[in-house]
């Protein structure tokens, strides 16, 4: 999901942005809660990422990425009330080695009204990738969501760019790069200032 | 002079292209009209080198160079642009990203911003569309008539002189239609570029004039005319006479 869709929602909002984050993060959020969390890596480090909401709150995470050396990072969501949404987006490109992605969101029995999706796409360069989206849901009332997909530059993307002139290698570095960060907003992206250092 | 020689290609183990053959002489227009899944588009990719083919034999050659097989960037660099009938999108991938990277890559000159928005701007204006979409991702969200002018919008600011246009007119409604050929027509005009249109029907042609009409059939060209040729299609249908007196009907 879009983040412009989710600002305009009137909550007490919190916003994290962490660049190569190293550290295990947690958060409980109270009612009326919203938490967006922004994490950019330019190489993966094994962490646990864990949130708990109540009633009426909204997460969402966007973690992009380089897979660089083989680590596992676990991302865990506890929806213990009503009417939450919590929104996972999780975008890798394994460069080398091995990553694993445990993503686990937990929707308690007799809750209703909740949306969870968990989202997770991944590119093999020279490494691998291994995505585990689970989803334990104790409820019926529950809409929940799960996508899980790891693959190739397109071809037909790369193609595309390359008819315009553009060589193979500049092709991917502009996929790369829409792939990485179509997740996150303008200040974010400022921050990262991940396009200047590759226009450098 | 851009020229195909006994051109054979398949997808999948299946031939689409026998031995064809074209020649186009700098500055023509020629159309290639054929019913579906004749190999109409096939050819397109084949000239630009799409992965999904499989020359067995054959050459193109284009401003004296063999492009056959040359990596898809290095054809587009000779100055051959393909559009397609279904311009693809990228999402987070802005046309304006891919104009300055074609761009910087085509010319070690850095890139003349005054030019290129004056360039821009006269071309949305000719095709009608709102400048905005320079600065959107390639063709998300964008109907089918928008999808052509964007793609005809990066041909006026990447200049090619070889434009390949794979049933432009599909899903445009009649003024898109007229205001894409004039766009074509005056891009002709100015620049003298040679022009392969693949088209099911005549409508277009009767606003962009070709100099030769070909009928592709089997694989290979298997009829050469004037416009007159489009007309006789038009009325009789691929079908007809018009092809099978030469005993070359698939």
């Amino acid at each position: 999901m879009k983040m412009e869709k989710v600002n305009k929602i009137l909550m007490d909002k919190k916003v994290v942005n962490l660049i190569d984050n190293d550290e295990s993060l947690e958060y409980v959020l109270n009612d009326n809660e919203m938490l967006i969390i922004n994490i950019f890596n330019n190489s993966f480090k094994s962490v646990d990422i864990k949130t708990t909401q109540n009633n009426n709150s909204y997460v969402v995470i966007n973690f992009s990425g380089f897979a660089r050396s083989d680590t596992t990072i676990n991302i865990n969501g506890n929806v213990l009330g009503n009417n939450n949404h919590y929104i996972l987006n999780f975008r890798a490109i394994a460069l080398e080695n091995h990553g694993t992605v445990n993503a686990k969101v937990s929707v308690n029995e007799n809750t209703k009204d909740n949306e969870v999706v968990e989202d997770l796409k991944g590119i093999l360069e020279d490494g691998t990738l291994n995505f585990m989206p689970i989803l334990e849901i104790d409820t019926s009332e529950v809409k929940a969501e799960h996508y899980a997909t790891i693959g190739h530059y397109p071809l037909e993307e790369l193609f595309y760019l390359q008819t315009k002139g553009i060589s193979k290698e500049e092709a991917i570095k502009i996929l790369k790069k829409s792939f990485l960060f179509n997740l996150f907003d303008k200040e974010f992206l400022k921050q990262i200032n991940y396009g200047k250092e590759q226009d450098e | 002079m851009f020229k195909v020689n006994n051109l054979t290609a398949y997808i999948e183990n299946k031939k689409i292209l026998d031995e064809f053959s074209l020649d186009i002489n700098d500055g023509e227009v020629h159309a290639i009209m054929g019913k579906n899944g004749i190999g109409k588009s096939t050819l397109c990719k084949i000239i630009l080198n799409d992965p999904h083919y499989e020359v067995k034999r054959g050459s193109i050659i284009y401003n004296g160079k063999d492009i056959l097989g040359k990596p898809t960037y290095e054809i587009a660099k000779e100055g051959i642009m393909l559009i397609s009938q279904n311009p693809i999108s990228i999402e987070g991938v802005t046309n304006m990203e891919v104009l300055r990277t074609a761009l910087r890559e085509k010319s070690s000159e850095n890139i003349n911003i005054f030019k290129f928005n004056k360039e821009m701007e006269d071309a949305c204006k000719k095709l009608e569309l709102d400048p905005k979409f320079i600065h959107k991702e390639v063709n998300v969200g964008a109907s089918g008539g928008e999808r052509k002018k964007v793609e005809l919008l990066h041909a006026a600011i990447l200049k090619p002189s070889m434009l390949i246009l794979d049933e432009i007119d599909s899903g445009l409604d009649v003024d898109a239609i007229k205001v894409v050929a004039n766009f074509i027509n005056d891009y002709h005009k100015e620049t003298g570029c040679t022009i392969l249109i693949v088209t099911h029907h005549k409508q277009l042609l009767d606003y962009i004039k070709p100099n030769y009409v070909h009928i592709l059939s089997g694989g290979k060209i298997v009829k050469t005319g004037d416009y007159h040729l489009a007309e006789e299609i038009e009325s009789s249908g691929f079908r007809s006479n018009i092809i099978d007196e030469d005993g070359k009907s698939e």
